[in-house]
């Protein structure tokens, strides 16, 4: 598998787990693209404008991302409910888009290049870091407390648990991976411009989760593995491939409803292997 | 839940099929491979198509005539469908997989930015044949290059000419411009403002630009609006769908002043649509496929027959598809006058193909004359026409 389709596979991998981690405390957000972006353009600002190295700048990038997303998503978050925050995040999705289009400093519309260090082992280390700390997370008192907001606020509040808190936690984390993600993306393809991180990209790591499973950590994982390298995998059948592509979401979506990995796939594979 | 478990079997395993569905592609030793990136999906599947169709007919013909050095070319095609990610990705594989000598392409000015880069860092030639956005080229020095006409290089002869044409000088236009489309927003807000005080005709709405948006088919309020500022010309940023339909309402409300359109308003669907409303108006264009030239009319009628070939029904070539014919022949040139055949080592060979192309000077294309300039950019002719007796002449000395 070439070098290009491994780094995109490790960089939707990331974003899936962010989308994955929001998601565990029901909230829909389609917001996946604006914190991209900003990871990728806050991380970028330090290498190429400021001289620092990646590894430092893709850390900050990434807290900076975490903390804007939480200023912009509380007002949201407190009122809204459902498909009226996910609306909200679109709407999130456009401010972002329009502020760096006007941004000068970074190119505005025609874009901001010169960013570059994102090398494979980066990458691995990287996603391996996310998949651990997702898996700590979920298998924490917090991750707990997350699902226990996904699944039925009320009971939650009555629990002692703050919803609002909590779901504070699930965004700001979420939106630290995706900026993590923007950030090795920029430096991986050496330009952006703010159309690159549109509604289609928060659509497109929607589908990996929903596909690949939204109740276990391992379903976003393998979901998004396949459905980003089966366009490439099909790319031998010329006109025929979106054809190809379109039909087997619509397989995995017609034989697999709650995913192609849910709790009970977890359960049976960890029995017949005998783990924990 | 047999069932459940079963299905989740059934799917990884036509997965699996899937991914062993791709071949490893077979790497002829007596080839000369170039790399094709073209968008056959996505936004721009009219503009890729065509150039694919020309890009096949080039390599056909050189082959036919016995190939380069006594090897034949293999053109390697991806599709970008019109998306950065996949340029970038395609670029990648056509540099490191399939061992081409140099790729021709991508479409897009998006696309460009994300694949110069990358062919930079593997130091293989990239030729677009379509990027008009400032700049690409000259920040990806020096592997990159556009064989097309910059938007600039076109505007300034044609307004020149429809100055001159209609004695502009010391007078005062209008701007119109289609402000969704980004090619014409930035020449209505940005370039018409700069080339036309270069030939000192004045703006009289330089702040209170007459817009409309693509797509819009009622332009009453505009020409109602460039009534009431009696222009002595009208410069006209817009495609030639939205363009028929404003030269007809001028001509209802007899609005009857010289209009200059640029590249976009260039196309026989223009005067089909809008008849003698057009009559008079000056276009610019990087291609003429109505140039009595043999060589021209010969690249027309072949295009037509492998167009129906390739089913695309019945299209002409535009500038694009030109430039992307020009690009495979230049190519095959440089190949031949630097002797390059399948033995030589890659990366000599990709070396010397960006040489031959930096020092490409006077190429007779089929667009006419090509040479390469130091910032990657390539200087072409630019036409300058207008429409008489419904038909699109070139504008005379």
């Amino acid at each position: 598998m070439g070098e290009t389709l491994q780094v995109f596979i490790g960089i939707n991998v990331i974003l899936a787990i962010g989308y994955y981690l929001t998601a565990m405390t029901g909230l829909l957000s389609l917001g996946s693209g604006a914190f991209m972006a900003i990871g990728a353009y806050s991380t970028s600002i330090l290498t190429v404008k400021f001289g620092w190295p990646f590894p430092p700048a893709i850390v900050i990038g990434s807290i900076v991302t975490g903390s804007i997303s939480v200023v912009m998503v509380y007002p949201a978050l407190r009122q809204l409910q459902g498909i009226y925050f996910a609306v909200a995040t679109l709407a999130l999705l456009e401010i972002v888009r329009v502020l760096f289009m006007n941004f000068e400093p970074t190119g505005g519309a025609s874009g901001f290049r010169g960013m570059s260090g994102t090398t494979l082992p980066w990458m691995y280390f990287l996603v391996f870091l996310t998949i651990a700390l997702a898996w700590v997370i979920s298998r924490s008192n917090l991750g707990m407390r997350m699902r226990a907001v996904g699944q039925d606020e009320a009971a939650a509040m009555s629990s002692g648990i703050n919803p609002a808190r909590i779901k504070m936690i699930a965004v700001w984390s979420g939106a630290c991976f995706s900026g993590a993600a923007g950030a090795l993306y920029a430096h991986y393809v050496f330009f952006i411009n703010p159309e690159m991180f549109g509604w289609t990209r928060s659509l497109e790591i929607l589908l990996f989760v929903v596909l690949g499973g939204g109740e276990v950590l391992l379903g976003p994982v393998v979901g998004t593995i396949i459905l980003t390298a089966l366009p490439e995998v099909l790319r031998s059948q010329g006109g025929m491939r979106m054809i190809f592509y379109g039909v087997a979401v619509i397989a995995m979506m017609a034989l697999r409803p709650r995913g192609l990995i849910t709790r009970d796939t977890v359960q049976a594979l960890a029995a017949k292997w005998r783990i924990c | 839940m047999r069932m459940r478990k079963c299905s989740l079997a059934v799917i990884l395993a036509i997965v699996a099929g899937m991914f062993s569905l791709a071949p490893a592609s077979a790497n002829a030793a007596d080839e000369l491979r170039l790399g094709l990136l073209v968008p056959k999906s996505g936004a721009g599947t009219d503009w890729g198509l065509r150039q694919e169709v020309a890009a096949k007919m080039a390599v056909d013909e050189i082959n036919a005539k016995g190939g380069v050095n006594g090897a034949r070319l293999k053109l390697v095609v991806m599709d970008t469908a019109s998306q950065p990610d996949q340029a970038v990705l395609t670029t990648r594989k056509l540099a490191q997989d399939e061992d081409v000598l140099a790729i021709m392409g991508p479409f897009f000015s998006g696309e460009c930015e994300v694949a110069f880069p990358q062919a930079v860092r593997l130091m293989v030639p990239i030729i677009t044949a379509s990027s008009g956005k400032p700049g690409v080229a000259a920040n990806n020095r020096p592997w990159a290059f556009r064989n097309a006409l910059m938007d600039l290089d076109h505007l300034r002869p044609g307004v020149k000419k429809f100055a001159s044409m209609y004695k502009l000088r010391g007078k005062s236009v209008a701007i119109v411009v289609d402000m969704k489309d980004a090619w014409a927003k930035n020449l209505g807000t940005n370039l018409f403002s700069k080339v036309l005080s270069e030939v000192n005709v004045k703006v009289m709405n330089l702040n209170d630009l007459v817009t409309f948006n693509t797509g819009d088919t009622d332009f009453t309020a505009q020409v109602t609006k460039l009534k009431r500022m009696k222009p002595d010309g009208i410069a006209l940023a817009a495609l030639y769908g939205e363009a028929g339909g404003l030269a007809l309402e001028m001509k209802r409300q007899g609005l009857n002043v010289p209009v200059f359109g640029a590249s976009g308003i260039f196309a026989t669907a223009l005067i089909q649509r809008a008849g003698d409303a057009v009559e008079g108006w000056v276009a610019t264009s990087a291609f003429w496929p109505q140039k009595p030239e043999n060589k021209v009319k010969q690249f027309v009628a072949d295009f037509a027959s492998a167009a129906r070939a390739a089913k695309l029904g019945v299209v002409s070539p535009d500038h694009f598809t030109a430039a992307m014919y020009s690009n495979i022949y230049i190519t095959a040139k440089v190949i031949k006058d630097r002797k390059i055949t399948p033995k030589t080592p890659l990366k000599d060979a990709r070396l010397a193909i960006r040489q031959g192309w930096e020092a490409l000077k006077d190429y007779p294309a089929v667009d006419g004359s090509t040479s390469m300039t130091a910032n990657g950019d390539a200087v072409k002719t630019p036409y300058v026409l207008y429409v008489k007796g419904g038909q699109f002449v070139a504008a005379g000395q």
